[in-house]
């Protein structure tokens, strides 16, 4: 059972940082979508709104480090250009190598009809994720603002719900088509 | 306004909250969008313009490629915005849910212009720089003539219905998102007709 540090930092980058991240975001949703007047009392929204705090600041910490690992630590890796532009050396692999990276890899369709996987998949994906982090950053910036506030203003909450849901389903978006295409062309 | 509602809830009356105003809201909100925004608009110029791709590419550390330039703008406008937003509405209260809207618009714009179906429409190698500026050009001006007309319409029908500033407000609204909707339909299909047209030969 080993790791070598390319594989530890995709485990980082999709799993560690992405589970936090998904288990912020449940509670944070949970949490904004109950604040609401007449269900609590002054010590219950107080109690409330530290849960809140917290949740919300570790999912926008979470997005960060997540596109940062995955911008500048790991896309280098997988868009390396190994193969030249025949890839002549992705020629009968069934996986990446060091001399074909994962890009190359996919474009070559060595393994099947694969090259939509980068031209569409990485293309949205590289770029959506950065959308997480700006969205997840204001609202957590709203919530610290107004704080308590929040019960009183049902449109105001909404709206911090928007941006909170949108930056979840970029981050969704950028997470499904990671997995994806590490399963068809794994970093190594 | 706004802030005045907060210790209107028995709940709330306990935890001694003093009124805020919503200019810093309304700025977290809009440097996000401004920041989504940014990023679509240079995701879809690196596609469409080699020179652009030539000024974003040494923006991060090697290997990133013009994926570093992109975010490193786009993260620089949601701060410089979210800085000088604050600096302008710290004290002031703003109407937030007309700034909510502007920036959920910003947002959509920007996540369209990172979708590649649609920048992957601008490819440089797929069209020259006369053709593109043709097709845009041709746009704009249909996107104007619409704008004018339906400004002068909806304006006339506006005042029917509503008090007045809301009337010309709408109207230009309207009119707004006509002109932009023109815009893009047409510098599409004008791009979308350039690419299938055979190229003319040289004299």
């Amino acid at each position: 059972m080993e790791l070598n540090s390319r594989e530890m930092w995709t485990v980082i980058h999709g799993m560690v940082l992405g589970v936090i991240f998904l288990l912020a975001f449940s509670g944070a949703l949970a949490e904004m979508w109950s604040l609401r007047p007449g269900i609590t009392t002054a010590a219950g929204i107080k109690d409330r709104m530290k849960r809140l705090y917290v949740g919300f600041g570790a999912m926008a910490a979470a997005t960060w480090l997540t596109v940062i690992t995955g911008t500048y630590i790991v896309y280098p890796w997988y868009r390396a250009k190994l193969a030249g532009p025949q890839f002549v050396t992705c020629a009968g692999l069934e996986l990446p190598s060091t001399k074909c990276s994962p890009r190359d890899f996919i474009l070559s369709n060595v393994s099947g009809s694969t090259e939509g996987w980068h031209s569409f998949g990485m293309e949205w994906k590289e770029h959506v994720a950065w959308l997480a982090p700006l969205l997840a950053t204001s609202a957590f910036l709203l919530v610290l603002y107004y704080g308590p506030r929040l019960v009183a203003r049902p449109w105001l909450r909404n709206a911090v719900i928007v941006m909170l849901v949108a930056a979840f389903l970029a981050a969704v978006v950028a997470g499904a088509f990671g997995a994806f295409i590490n399963k068809v062309a794994p970093i190594v | 306004m706004s802030t005045k509602t907060a210790p209107e809830l028995a709940e709330l009356e306990g935890l001694d909250l003093p009124a805020r105003p919503d200019g810093p809201g309304a700025a977290f909100m809009l440097s996000a969008g401004i920041g989504c925004f940014v990023l679509g608009l240079f995701t879809t110029l690196d596609e469409a313009s080699k020179a652009v791709d030539a000024f974003l590419a040494p923006w991060g550390p090697g290997g990133v490629g013009p994926l570093g330039g992109k975010v490193g703008l786009a993260v620089i406008a949601y701060v410089v915005s979210l800085a000088v937003l604050l600096a302008v509405w710290w004290k002031k209260d703003v109407n937030i849910k007309t700034w909510f809207w502007v920036s959920l618009v910003l947002g959509c714009l920007g996540v369209l212009m990172t979708f590649p179906l649609f920048f992957q429409i601008f490819a440089a190698e797929q069209m020259t720089s006369a053709d593109r500026v043709y097709a845009w050009a041709t746009a704009t001006g249909e996107g104007l003539v619409a704008f004018m007309v339906t400004w002068l319409v909806s304006a006339r029908l506006m005042e029917m219905v509503l008090p007045e500033p809301l009337a010309a407000n709408t109207a230009m609204a309207v009119a707004g998102a006509i002109g932009a909707l023109i815009v893009s339909v047409e510098g599409l299909r004008h791009s979308a007709q350039l690419r299938s047209a055979p190229t003319q030969p040289s004299p």
